[in-house]
């Protein structure tokens, strides 16, 4: 594989993975939202389900911005490897 | 806020549907983290440096968390499901999330839109739009026979009208109406146009007669 080769799929790799962060960032807002609508509807229950439900959507929150991240980190080393290939 | 238990299973239910679809969002994300990796680990194939250490490590963490994502939000759905159910038994029906797993590739495949009531009501709608289609054939047949009625073959000045364009989508109703109307109009203008052929022919007769009558005299 040649340096262009290498750097063409590099390229693609990159955009797949930050398509991926992007629909993460979608599925945050709607969890975001559906926990906010959960508390709303369900306020002042301290049911062992609504607990537990209220608590995993805040988890996937922050799960999904942990994919960002890594997505961003990951793209940020692609991006360093390239400029070290010339 | 709403009180009634109605109210708070609707808002549930509507929950339930926006949770679904982030699970399955969350789902394609993490195929499209795997897919990046993919190529990312082509293009680095026998490299050795600290970048592509790091590259690859982070995408095959974000693949992973997306599906984790995935999963939380399908549990959480689970958990809002069993307390609807708890509060009102068997208000919400068995969906993919609830059943605490990612929806399956048949619940992926089947439109959603075929549950739906608007739905329904659309399908409803075309079977009536199919169903005014057919009625309008037979419309048409009886125009085409007022038709060839008020015009015999060879001796018409009157053209035939354009063949009816049919637009049952729009409003099937409307169109048999006026389907109708044209039939009727067709009549009334055959029955028109004979009367004033026998007229022409009475005012000649009347006039042949009244030459004959001053030749005579």
């Amino acid at each position: 594989m040649s340096v262009d080769e290498v750097k063409g799929r590099l390229r693609e790799g990159t955009e797949t993975l930050e398509s991926a962060a992007t629909t993460i960032g979608s599925v945050r807002e709607t969890v975001r939202s559906c926990h906010l609508a959960a508390i709303a509807v369900l306020q002042d229950s301290q049911h062992d389900h609504v607990t537990a439900a209220l608590s995993l959507l805040r988890e996937a929150d922050t799960e999904g911005e942990l994919v960002q991240r890594r997505v961003r980190n990951s793209s940020d080393s692609a991006g360093k490897y390239m400029k070290a290939l010339g | 806020m709403s009180s009634s238990v109605g109210d708070v299973i609707g808002q549930l239910r509507q929950i339930l549907r926006d949770l679904d679809g982030a699970a399955v969002e969350a789902s394609s994300a993490e195929q499209a983290a795997a897919e990046g990796l993919k190529h990312y680990e082509t293009a680095t194939a026998g490299a050795d440096n600290r970048h592509v250490d790091s590259m690859l490590s982070e995408a095959g963490e974000a693949a992973a968390k997306s599906g984790k994502v995935a999963r939380l939000i399908a549990k959480a759905a689970a958990e809002i499901a069993s307390y609807a159910d708890h509060i009102a038994p068997g208000s919400i029906p068995t969906s993919s999330s609830s059943t605490g797993g990612m929806p399956t590739g048949e619940s992926l495949a089947v439109p959603q839109y075929s549950k739906s009531p608007k739905a329904i009501k659309a399908l409803g709608r075309i079977g009536q739009v199919r169903a005014a289609d057919d009625g309008l054939q037979h419309i048409k047949k009886a125009v085409d026979w007022f038709h060839d009625a008020a015009n015999p073959p060879g001796g018409s000045t009157v053209s035939r009208p354009p063949d009816f364009a049919f637009e049952p989508a729009h409003q099937p109703s409307g169109t048999a109406g006026e389907a109708l109307l044209a039939a009727l109009t067709l009549a009334a203008l055959g029955a028109k146009g004979s009367e004033i052929a026998s007229g022409i022919r009475r005012r000649a007769r009347n006039r042949k007669l009244s030459k004959k009558d001053d030749t005579d005299g």
